[in-house]
């Protein structure tokens, strides 16, 4: 996130990293893409030969596009990503402004939590 | 006739406010415990203009970045861990949280203060950031317990957990 990276692709991640990567988004929010491994290595061959190369990647769609110029733009990639995290990721929210929309259901669960059991 | 619920489920269901679409639940965060590597949250919460929601839940004492050599902040040789400590202080401070500082005889590491001072009770979902995982053994008790459960299912697919903005 610091180094301004927003979207990783591997074939594979482990969950704390996954779940991690759509929390940090204070500024940006990542995404993680899971694509076969032999896909993985095709692009990263491609991307070594052509450095500086580009791949675009439509969230909205689903699609990973390129490297342009390699596959002439036309060659895409579907992967598959939560719906629920997909609509907070296109409307630009993260799970605390998610939590700060429910600020009414928060009030009344602590309301009736501590008339419940006061002695917490 | 119900299914029967175990303990961890019991807790759960009590500190759950709601469930996302996703899976994700969102839990009440009974008590909080902050160590001194949390300047960055500090700091996201100040770039957000959010306050700490309960800082009266929430408890604080510095345990990764002390020295052993001494209780004093100048006994940290590194500068950048010097800092850390430093700002768990002026953090806590800011927020109003209660901290078990350098030099107070109640400071230790963070999973053992819960316990010795009375903060963590049976049946609470507590939460330690950057512990909240696998490693979560604390001393026995009933909450540490949860929190290794919550843990473990929070390791599935289907049990993601997450925490409230309150509960950095």
């Amino acid at each position: 996130m610091d180094a301004g990276i927003r979207v990783v692709i591997a074939p594979s991640f482990g969950d704390i990293f996954f779940n991690n990567s759509f929390k940090n988004g204070f500024d940006l929010i990542g995404v993680d893409i899971v694509l076969p491994p032999e896909r993985c290595a095709e692009l990263r061959a491609a991307l070594e030969r052509t450095p500086g190369a580009r791949l675009i990647v439509d969230l909205e769609a689903q699609t990973v596009t390129g490297p342009v110029g390699i596959n002439d733009g036309g060659c895409s990639d579907h992967f598959d990503i939560d719906p629920f995290r997909k609509q907070l990721l296109l409307s630009g929210m993260d799970d605390i402004s998610f939590t700060l929309n429910h600020k009414d259901s928060i009030a009344a669960f602590e309301a009736r939590f501590a008339k419940e059991l006061p002695w917490i | 006739m119900t299914k029967a619920q175990t303990l961890f489920d019991k807790i759960w269901a009590r500190h759950t406010i709601l469930e996302r679409p996703d899976g994700a639940t969102l839990l009440h965060v009974a008590r909080h415990l902050v160590h001194d590597g949390s300047r960055a949250s500090f700091g996201a919460l100040k770039d957000k203009g959010l306050e700490v929601r309960h800082p009266e839940r929430t408890f604080a004492t510095p345990d990764h970045y002390v020295s052993t050599l001494g209780n004093e902040l100048t006994a940290i040789s590194e500068p950048y861990r010097r800092e850390m400590v430093g700002a768990l202080a002026d953090n806590a401070r800011e927020h109003g949280i209660t901290l078990f500082g350098l030099g107070d005889r109640r400071q230790g590491i963070v999973h053992v203060i819960g316990p010795e001072q009375g903060i963590t009770q049976p049946g609470l979902l507590m939460v330690c950031r950057g512990h909240e995982r696998r490693s979560g053994g604390a001393p026995g008790s009933s909450s540490a317990t949860a929190i290794s459960a919550a843990a473990r299912r929070a390791s599935t697919p289907s049990g993601r957990w997450w925490t409230p903005a309150s509960a950095w």
